[in-house]
This record gives C-alpha cells, sequence and structure tokens, in this order.
C-alpha cells in the first residue's frame, strides 16, 4: 500500500542546524560507502517515533540499530539499500492504550518496526517549513527521496519519504558517519489501526545512522 | 575571541546571582516572617510537623532523646504512665562495609545523624502563643514509648501525632481508647517501621482522646488534615480516619509507602517516583522513574522512565543523571514531583510521556535556567495534570555562585503545599542562594535552607538560609517538617527542624536564626527544635 509523504515537511532547528553545518563540513568522496551493519555502532543509532498530529493519543518511540546494507556517497547517483531494526520500544511497559500504536502492543511486548530502503534519489532543493522556536519559516534546505518499506508488525507500507542527508567528520576531517532523516505521514488504516479512524494521520519521523566502518563498533 | 566569550558569560553568570536577589528582594506576595526560635531544653529535641490552632497557638510536635525535655520553663505534662529517663544519647560513628570509620575531609570520624529511629526516641508536643515569643505547654509521651514522625491540627484545634513505638503498653497507658488496628503493607520491598501508631490529643494537649496501633510492616508514618478536613493517615498502608478514631477507609499500596510514594486522593491510583541505573557505560547512568500505579498495583503508566539507551541517542542527548526525589499529590490530584538532576541537559525538560517535546514550562516559572553549568546538583519542580499527564507548571531551582560564572549546587530535601497552595521546600545550597530581601539566615548564601514558592512556582514568596538547622532525621531520611494552616483567614506555614547551637557556613560560624523567639538561646544537648513561621 503506497502511503503519501507529507507536501512539507516540518524540520526541527536541530535537523536546520545540520543542514546549514552541511555547507562547512567536508563531504565524503565521491564513491564513499556507509556501511548499516549491526556492529557498526556501540551503542543504539536509530529511531523512530510515531504521532498523533492533534496529541489525542500519546506518541510511540522505538530504537535499535542496522541490519545491514550500504548508502554510497554520489553527488549525481547515490545509492541506498539498508534495513535498520527498531526492535525496542521506550516506556514499553504498563497499559499502552493511549498510544498511538498502542493497539498493536500485546502485553509488555511492542510489535517490531523496521525500515528497508532500497533506492533513493539524487538531492533536490525543497522549501520545508522550519519552526525557529521563535515562529515558523519557509527555507530551502536539500532533501533526497527514498524508496522505502516501513514495517510495522506485520504491515507493510511503501513509502516515499523525503531524507536529509549529514555527513559527520571527525575532528581531523575524516568523514566517520551519515545521519539520514526524514518525516512523513501515514494514515492510521495502513497500519490496521482500529483505536482511530482510518484516515487519521500519523506523521512519523526516523534518524538512523550509517557507519564508514564495516561491522567493527569503534567509540561512537 | 575565547577571551571575549569568557568575559561575556563571567559578566552574564554573576549577574544572575544579581539579579534574582534583586527580583525576589522584594516581591508583591512576599511572605512576613512571624517568628524564628529554637525550642529545647538542656536534653536533645527535634521537632518535625504541628499546625496552627484555631486561635492561632502554634502547635509544635517532634522527638526528644533525653535525658530530660524542660522548655520554656514550663511543667512537662506526661501522658500515661512514665519510663525512666533515659541516658544522655551518643553519636554513632558511620562505618563502612567492613565496620571502619567513615572519616570527613578533616580526618575527624563522620557521625550519625540523631534519627526518629533512635532507641530513646520520646514523643513531645509543644504549644506557643500565636506570635510563638512563649511557650503554653509541653507535653510528652512516656519515655521511649514512641516516636513522633508527623503532626497535624484539625479546624478544632485538636492535635493528631504519628510515628513508630517502641514500648506498646506505655503508649497505651496515654488514653483509655487506645485499640490495635490490623494493618501491614501488601509485598513491602522495604519497611523502615514494624509497629506504628495514629493518636489524637485535646487541643491543650493534656489529654490523649485515643490512639490506635497498628502492627506489620509500615513506611514512616504521616499524617495530614485535607481540605475537607479529613485525617489522612500514611503507614503500613493508606488510611482514612474520622475524629472519634474510627477507620473510614484503608487502602493498601502494593509494594507499600517507603520511598517516594504518593496516593491519588480522588481515584486511588499512586505514583512511586525513583530511579533506576543502566549499566551501558554510556550516559545517562541514572534514570528517572515515576510509575503510575492502579490502585490494585497493576502498573498503569511509565512517565520520564525512558531508558538510558533511547535517552543517549545522538539526536537527543538528555544525557545528565536525573532522579526523582519527592512525590505528592494536591487536593485536585494533580501530581507534584521534585527531581534531581547533575546538570542542566536532564528529561525534566521534557514531558513525561513525550521525551522530544519541552513542556515549557520552565520559561513561566521562576525562570532560572542552567546555562554555562558543569556538574552539580540541580532541582526541577514539576506539577503534572493527571487527566492527560502533561506539565502544567514547573520551575528550576538552583544557586549561582556569586562571583563565578556558574549555576551552584542546590537540593530539596523535603516539600509540601502550604494552605493556601504556595509550595514550600527546605534542604541545602551550596554557594549562592537566591535569598528574598526578609531573609533572616545572614552570612553567606549557603547551606540550610528553606522557601516558599508562590502556587504556580513563578514567585518566590520567601527564601533564606537557616544555619545550623536541618541537622536530624525527622521523618524517612528527611530533615525537615514543614505544617501549615489558616489563622485569621491569612495561611501560615512553618518549617520545624532540629537545630545545633552553631554552624560554620563558609569558615563564618552562625547560629539559628532567630526573630521574636521563644527562649534566648540554644537550650543544650546535641539539638534544640527549631521553627520558622511565616504568613503569606
Amino acid at each position: 500500500m503506497k502511503a503519501r509523504s507529507a507536501a512539507v515537511v516540518v524540520i526541527v532547528p536541530a535537523l536546520l542546524a545540520l543542514a546549514a553545518a552541511q555547507k562547512t563540513r567536508p563531504m565524503p568522496a565521491p564513491g564513499q560507502e556507509f556501511f548499516f551493519e549491526p556492529g557498526s555502532f556501540r551503542y543504539y543509532s536509530a529511531d523512530i517515533e510515531f504521532r498523533d498530529p492533534t496529541d489525542r493519543k500519546w506518541p510511540n518511540f522505538f530504537y535499535g540499530k542496522p541490519a545491514g546494507g550500504t548508502h554510497r556517497y554520489d553527488p549525481a547517483a547515490p545509492q541506498a539499500s539498508f534495513t535498520v531494526v527498531f526492535d525496542k520500544m521506550a516506556q514499553p511497559r504498563g497499559d499502552q492504550s493511549r498510544k498511538v500504536l498502542g493497539e498493536l502492543c500485546k502485553g509488555d511486548a511492542p510489535p517490531t518496526v523496521s525500515l528497508t530502503v532500497s533506492a533513493m534519489k539524487p538531492p533536490a532543493v525543497e522549501k520545508v517549513e522550519v519552526d525557529t522556536g521563535k515562529g515558523k519559516v519557509i527555507r530551502e534546505v536539500e532533501l533526497c527521496e527514498l524508496d522505502a518499506v516501513l514495517a510495522v508488525g506485520d504491515r507493510k507500507i511503501n513509502i516515499r519519504p523525503k531524507a536529509s542527508f549529514n555527513y559527520h567528520a571527525s575532528r581531523e576531517g575524516a568523514i566517520e558517519r551519515v545521519s539520514i532523516e526524514a518525516r512523513f505521514t501515514i494514515h492510521a488504516a495502513a497500519l490496521g489501526l482500529k483505536d482511530m479512524p482510518g484516515d487519521s494521520e500519523i506523521a512519523v519521523r526516523f534518524c538512523v545512522n550509517g557507519s564508514v566502518s564495516k561491522g567493527t563498533a569503534g567509540k561512537k | 575571541m575565547w577571551f571575549t566569550v569568557l568575559w561575556a558569560s563571567t559578566v552574564m553568570a554573576a549577574g544572575r546571582f544579581d539579579s534574582f536577589t534583586a527580583r525576589f528582594a522584594k516581591t508583591p506576595d512576599q511572605a512576613a516572617v512571624v517568628a524564628a526560635t529554637l525550642v529545647g531544653g538542656a536534653g536533645t529535641e527535634w521537632l518535625c510537623g504541628g499546625g496552627f490552632a484555631p486561635d492561632g497557638t502554634v502547635v509544635t510536635a517532634g522527638t526528644c532523646l533525653g535525658p530530660s525535655l524542660e522548655i520554656g520553663g514550663v511543667r512537662t505534662v506526661v501522658l500515661g504512665t512514665d519510663n525512666p529517663a533515659p541516658p544522655a544519647p551518643q553519636q554513632k560513628p558511620v562505618t563502612d562495609r567492613s565496620g571502619r570509620p567513615q572519616l570527613d575531609k578533616d580526618g575527624k570520624p563522620r557521625l550519625e545523624p540523631f534519627s526518629w529511629r533512635h532507641e530513646n526516641a520520646t514523643g513531645f508536643v509543644v504549644r506557643l502563643s500565636p506570635d510563638a515569643r512563649k511557650v503554653l505547654s509541653v507535653t510528652r509521651l512516656p519515655w521511649k514509648s514512641a516516636a513522633i514522625t508527623s503532626a497535624a491540627v484539625d479546624a478544632e484545634g485538636c492535635i493528631y501525632i504519628a510515628g513508630p513505638y517502641s514500648d506498646g503498653a506505655a503508649l497505651r497507658s496515654i488514653t483509655s481508647d487506645a485499640r490495635a488496628q490490623t494493618a501491614g503493607a501488601e509485598g513491602a520491598d522495604k519497611a523502615s517501621c514494624q509497629r506504628v501508631y495514629l493518636a489524637k490529643l485535646a487541643p491543650a494537649a493534656d489529654k490523649a482522646l485515643w490512639v490506635r496501633m497498628m502492627e506489620g510492616a509500615s513506611a514512616c508514618p504521616r499524617v495530614r488534615i485535607d481540605k475537607a478536613g479529613r485525617v489522612i493517615f500514611t503507614g503500613p498502608d493508606y488510611r482514612i480516619f474520622k475524629s472519634d478514631g474510627s477507620v473510614e477507609l484503608v487502602k493498601a499500596v502494593p509494594g507499600g509507602l517507603e520511598g517516594h510514594v504518593a496516593v491519588h486522593p480522588v481515584d486511588g491510583t499512586y505514583a512511586r517516583g525513583g530511579e533506576h541505573h543502566w549499566p551501558t557505560g554510556r550516559e545517562p547512568w541514572r534514570c528517572p522513574t515515576l510509575n503510575i500505579f492502579r490502585p490494585d498495583g497493576q502498573l498503569l503508566y511509565q512517565l520520564y522512565d525512558w531508558g538510558g539507551p533511547y535517552v543517549g541517542l545522538d539526536n537527543l542527548r538528555l544525557v545528565s543523571d536525573t532522579a526523582i526525589r519527592g512525590v505528592m499529590y494536591d487536593d485536585e490530584g494533580n501530581l507534584i514531583i521534585h527531581a534531581w538532576s547533575d546538570g542542566g541537559n536532564s528529561v525534566a525538560v521534557m514531558q513525561p510521556n513525550d521525551i522530544r517535546r519541552p513542556h515549557g514550562a520552565f520559561a513561566r516559572g521562576l525562570k532560572m535556567d542552567l546555562s554555562g553549568a558543569n556538574v552539580l546538583s540541580a532541582a526541577y519542580i514539576l506539577r503534572i495534570e493527571t487527566a492527560n499527564y502533561k506539565v502544567v507548571d514547573g520551575t528550576v531551582w538552583v544557586a549561582y555562585h556569586p562571583t563565578t560564572t556558574k549555576p551552584n549546587s542546590i537540593w530539596i530535601e523535603a516539600f509540601a503545599l502550604a494552605a493556601d497552595g504556595s509550595m514550600c521546600i527546605a534542604g541545602r545550597s551550596a554557594s549562592g542562594l537566591i535569598r528574598t530581601g526578609n531573609a533572616i539566615g545572614g552570612g553567606q548564601p549557603a547551606g540550610p535552607y528553606v522557601a516558599v514558592l508562590s502556587r504556580r512556582f513563578d514567585s518566590l514568596r520567601f527564601c533564606s538560609n537557616l544555619p545550623g538547622c536541618g541537622k536530624t532525621q525527622v521523618w524517612g531520611d528527611e530533615e525537615w517538617g514543614i505544617a501549615s494552616g489558616m489563622v485569621g483567614g491569612k495561611a501560615r506555614v512553618m518549617f520545624l527542624s532540629g537545630a545545633v547551637a552553631k554552624e560554620a557556613i563558609y569558615d563564618e560560624e552562625l547560629a539559628p536564626p532567630a526573630v521574636n523567639p521563644a527562649q534566648a538561646g540554644f537550650g543544650g544537648g546535641h539539638t534544640d527544635g527549631h521553627i520558622v513561621v511565616l504568613e503569606l
């Protein structure tokens, strides 16, 4: 099932700062590969949240680690093919019924969420609404459209989120990792939720990291 | 460039001590100091609770350790059949796990604070005139029969005292209406007491009207009168007493009431605060827990309990260690907590059930902030509505060093609401306590303190250091008692503790503050009781 990506993406100041910082930070050399292996990071490096824009339901926060795959940096023809599994949920115990995905939690067992990216498009400049903390303004940022599948429990949803790719370097300037963040919306019906009207929007945000190190947990 | 930044930040931070001190020097809602006085004799004693009788009489209650109780030149009334007076108490050294004495920074043995747990513990009540200048009466339980850890005064002026007891026969002798009640926490993880009581005294404290005694695992007992005039007793369980000593309601709290636990006055759910540790090697190590339970003990909600791995994510990094250190409900059923953290990067700035959404309440509170803070102890006070568990009021509470760039450490050790809803706190501070213009402590702005914040935590109605005070454990591990009531249509609040003769605060020897005191100076023994009475 196709879910629509948000036409207007709301990006928090942190994302704006990252995008701004991108201009001054070293960029990877074309062909640089980033790995999404379980051992690429010593600590949890990926998270995804599901939020009711009306705030009637409490949000769900999941986190996890990459499960395999790569992203190859190339300004003209970037490639991405990786999977991230978010198998942990914050505040997993107690009554989950007031959360967006509460009805998918069975006892203290939350549903496993995963994201599989199969392709990406080159970056394109998009106008996005940015919350500066003092109000919302329209800014131009570079976003890449992803071809991906979001799985929540036994439900799989095809998505085309527009993601920011931010490359992080060591103090010496050596590229170390890529941080990919995107926001989009899906409908409650796509997840089979019965506690909400089927056309209710659910705002989703994810952030995943890839490392230049393949399967070697560093101090990151 | 760095020098410029350093200079600018130095000016900014040093200015915070001055600007906050100036801002709260004289607020429109400032409290009036009615009295501050020692209350004690040649023995060792302290105060933990009390209240105000309808005629304004100040009622204080506490525990003495002997060998005598002589206060204010008034004959001490002994309830029941007395026991021989105990010898003067000795302070025990603090030892490590191997039994070796621990030493302080000067190489002297560290001594355990005196506590209601002491074998000599004996409860007593002192009544003072409304201006607290004159001792009206002194009443004592039989020596070594029972301590007092909490007290309250009802609308008729009757006095309720509660605590653990060690001599049941002596305690029963204080009244002909002495009865045992069944009690016991279900599955209590910890229990600081095994035998506790609640007693009601006549307004003059000259006779006991009834006493109810409970055996079984219990938290340190506490009694209060709620807005509806009900007598709320917490110890082995949560129970509401009628004025005749019969029980209106008993609600067992699975796991017991030890620690930071409070029962919702309306729906019977209860909150348990604390912390847990993540041995991940990555911050945060200490994560707050604030669990809401159904009345039957089933976990309802985890609040603020995010877990280290999530909080430590690169795109979050709210890595300051944080813990919930106090929990209570107001009469409307809002949950009020105070929390500690070792820095400003704390989850306490976020909603309890939405870690990525700031609650924004700190901008409406006292407007203190932790910018520029290194590792320190900071405090937060939050009111959380319990329909949707969102923060509605909150403030950061911290000291600002007068001469450096940094926020400085502060601790809240006890908190309670005044009769008008003001937030009363007590604790200790490093250098830079923000004192109000009517502070009574003198000396450096540091050390033990008490403070009253407005109902919405956005004004500082009173704050003063109290050198020498807060030196004994009066309830649980807490060093302060807080009591409140209405006198002449105005709310009054009283801070109670145990005080030593003098305390060195940054090398300056200071005596406990005295304003319209009932006694000229320190009475003797290790500690005297001390009270500060404010009109709000």
